[in-house]
């Protein structure tokens, strides 16, 4: 009985999550102009073939250039969130395990910078980028995020978990710092390590206001990435939904595809720490 | 593996170090360049592109690089460039806009180009948003507003007249009532509710929107309180409403598209959809109140940013776009309203009805004075008519509380 209520919460929450899903596809088929009726079934195949097409995937992967803005795009959220997750993690391992002058302090200085919100950054990061000659490109898009001090909490809280003893052990037997990072923390922190990888590079992903306000559109948009390029599918006055269904169905495939690969590092990594032992 | 990774960290630093070009004055052969930014969708960039690309031809010094800008986020997008200074000469901008560039100096002031000679050439309507403090900060490129759109279909089946729309607002309710089933949750009307929507009923009873000194609102006169007695009655006493401004309620365009709403106010931008959709539908103008047909006014201005090294020439190239061949090509082949009235003369709409109605609604269309912080009113005002929706208020209070608020805390600052 328990399990028969498990599972029919379960299928009604899931069809409830995949709905937008479903409302996705089924408008990327769509003509253009028809995206919000109701109706979802045809009554005949004259009526079917008045209702869906398969033109906007072509229209938008070739016409509208979005395989560059893909790449571009893929780029930017993998260099990023690889290079983030480096650097998280030499900082975690050195607040966890290393002892220096104003640790502490340096560490809540740091941690009081998540309490800003993101868009006073915006105009300072802006200006500091331009005087430096790195508007429109790719540098612009990636290096200012690539201290990113929630990864550094999230790795120093693992890594502290790892018993000291252990990397005592592993210096008696002639390992140098590169070996200890190799060989015991990377493998043993690597749940959490993916997950940083996974939300950096969503979020580089996702990010419309930053890589909008620092890629020109004057050159023949020649960085300009997916979120940016999907915007364009908003107006004044209603969306072309058809199209940007289309061009959001391609855009999730990384996405999905890295999830897929990682969950199940993904759920560890989000459950770590929360057991201690 | 660990090669492979050593291999993907150096493929990234050597992609990021490359990648993106910085603009330089390219002044090759004594050639001027002018930047513009617009934010148009998809067609109208094409169409654009094609009709810069024929002043290129006729005017063999200037090159003009045309950037599509995604409408969502102009404004924080200008807002950076400016800081460093790296503004187009032209760009296009929400109405509203205008006045807080004007205001921070960012655009040029186009008497000094000529503009007050051609002022005269435009719709009066789409022009009023370009004047701030008495100067001419803009041109208008595009102007929308709404009509009444019916559907002939549900006009048939309950006994209307297709070809016959109501004419004045008495017609009005006498048909919605004719086309309501409420058991068939199919409405006469479906209504937005927000200051811009709810203009068309202020303007066809005549309410003045701000006194000329900008200072006070005065919304809430004797006509502006009948303007909402007669919005809040359609759906409190007459039931001809189905409710599409309460929030997670069809909205009047999903109902009018899926034919749950006979009638709904609506502009230009939405008779493709409705075409392709496969609805039989007719477009009039909105019904007359004591001070006639009326209608609201949106659209887009362009501006020339004072970073801009050529003022002239792009003001040149303003001027053709929105000059009277460009905008009769323009309305021509995109169904949409020209501003210049020189194109009114140029075009043949006797294939095009519906753009016919728009362009006659215009003439009477009563525009928004530009202010500062237009959003911080809709902010105030649309709580108070949704209070008065629902019943929580009556008209009169609402009005008058939302004026009082708006006095204070917006028209104090101009």
């Amino acid at each position: 009985m328990k399990k028969f209520v498990l599972y029919t919460g379960l299928i009604l929450s899931g069809i409830l999550v995949m709905f937008p899903f479903v409302w996705m596809f089924s408008t990327a088929f769509k003509i253009p102009g028809t995206a919000l009726k109701f109706q979802l079934f045809p009554h005949s195949i004259a009526e079917f073939h008045s209702m869906y097409t398969l033109e906007n995937f072509s229209k938008v992967w070739h016409e509208m250039n979005f395989s560059t803005y893909f790449i571009h795009s893929l780029i930017v959220a993998g260099t990023a969130a690889f290079f983030a997750t480096l650097f998280a993690m030499l900082a975690g391992y050195a607040f966890a395990k290393k002892n220096f002058f104003g640790k502490e302090k340096l560490y809540y200085l740091l941690l009081s910078t998540m309490m800003i919100p993101g868009m006073m950054y915006m105009i300072p990061q802006f200006v500091i980028i331009v005087k430096m000659g790195w508007y429109n490109t790719y540098k612009a898009m990636i290096i200012p995020h690539l201290a990113s001090v929630f990864g550094i909490l999230l790795l120093r809280q693992f890594i502290e978990t790892i018993p000291d003893s252990l990397l005592e052990a592993a210096r008696i037997d002639g390992a140098g710092e590169i070996q200890i990072l190799r060989r015991i923390i990377i493998p043993l922190a690597f749940p959490v390590i993916i997950t940083l990888f996974l939300m950096t590079f969503l979020f580089h992903w996702s990010n419309f206001l930053w890589q909008l306000v620092v890629t020109d559109p004057g050159l023949s948009a020649n960085i300009r990435t997916l979120p940016v390029a999907l915007a364009l599918f908003q107006g004044p006055h209603g969306n072309e939904w058809e199209l940007m269904m289309a061009a959001s169905c391609f855009s999730i495939v990384p996405i999905a595809i890295l999830f897929l690969f990682a969950q199940k590092f993904f759920i560890e990594g989000m459950t770590q720490g929360a057991v201690k032992g | 593996m660990k090669y492979f990774v050593l291999f993907l960290a150096i493929f990234f630093l050597f992609i990021t170090g490359c990648g993106g070009e910085k603009d330089t004055e390219a002044n090759s052969n004594g050639k001027i360049t002018l930047q513009v930014w617009e934010s148009y969708g998809n067609d109208e960039h094409k169409l654009f592109l094609k009709l810069i690309k024929d002043y290129e031809k006729s005017h063999p010094n200037i090159s003009v690089k045309v950037s599509q800008i995604p409408w969502t986020g102009h404004e924080a997008k200008y807002r950076t460039a400016l800081t460093v200074g790296g503004a187009p000469d032209l760009g296009r901008i929400d109405t509203g806009f205008l006045a807080e560039l004007a205001t921070n100096n960012a655009i040029y002031a186009l008497d000094d180009f000529g503009a007050n000679d051609v002022a005269s050439e435009y719709l009066k309507a789409a022009f009023y948003s370009n004047k701030y403090k008495g100067k001419i900060y803009g041109l208008p490129d595009q102007i929308t507003g709404v009509c009444l759109f019916y559907n002939k279909k549900l006009f048939k089946e309950n006994g209307l007249d297709p070809d016959t729309p109501p004419k004045t607002w008495d017609e009005f309710i006498e048909f919605a009532k004719k086309l309501t089933h409420e058991d068939k949750k199919q409405y006469g009307f479906g209504m937005d509710n927000s200051l811009w929507w709810n203009f068309p009923y202020f303007n066809t009873f005549g309410t003045k929107f701000l006194s000329n000194d900008l200072k006070s609102c005065l919304l809430n006169s004797e006509q502006g309180i009948k303007a909402m007695q007669l919005k809040v009655d359609l759906y409190r006493k007459y039931k001809v409403e189905g409710g599409a401004w309460i929030s997670g309620a069809i909205n009047p365009t999903v109902g009018f598209l899926n034919e749950r709403y006979a009638m709904i106010f609506t502009g230009p931008w939405n008779v493709k959809n409705f075409q392709k959709s496969g609805i039989d539908f007719g477009v009039s103008l909105i019904p007359a109140g004591p001070a006639g047909t009326s209608t609201n006014v949106g659209g887009t201005d362009m501006v020339i940013f004072k970073s801009s090294k050529h003022p002239k020439e792009t003001y040149e190239l303003l001027r053709y776009i929105t000059g009277a061949d460009f905008q009769a090509k323009w309305g021509t082949q995109l169904s949409q309203i020209p501003t210049n009235l020189g194109a009114y003369k140029k075009m043949d709409i006797t294939n095009n009805p519906i753009l016919g109605t728009f362009m006659e609604q215009m003439k009477t269309a009563v525009p928004r004075p530009p202010i500062k912080k237009y959003g911080k009113i809709e902010e105030i005002i649309n709580p108070e008519i949704e209070a008065a929706l629902t019943g929580k208020k009556s008209v009169a209070d609402a009005l008058n509380d939302s004026v009082k608020r708006i006095n204070k805390e917006v028209l104090s600052f101009e």
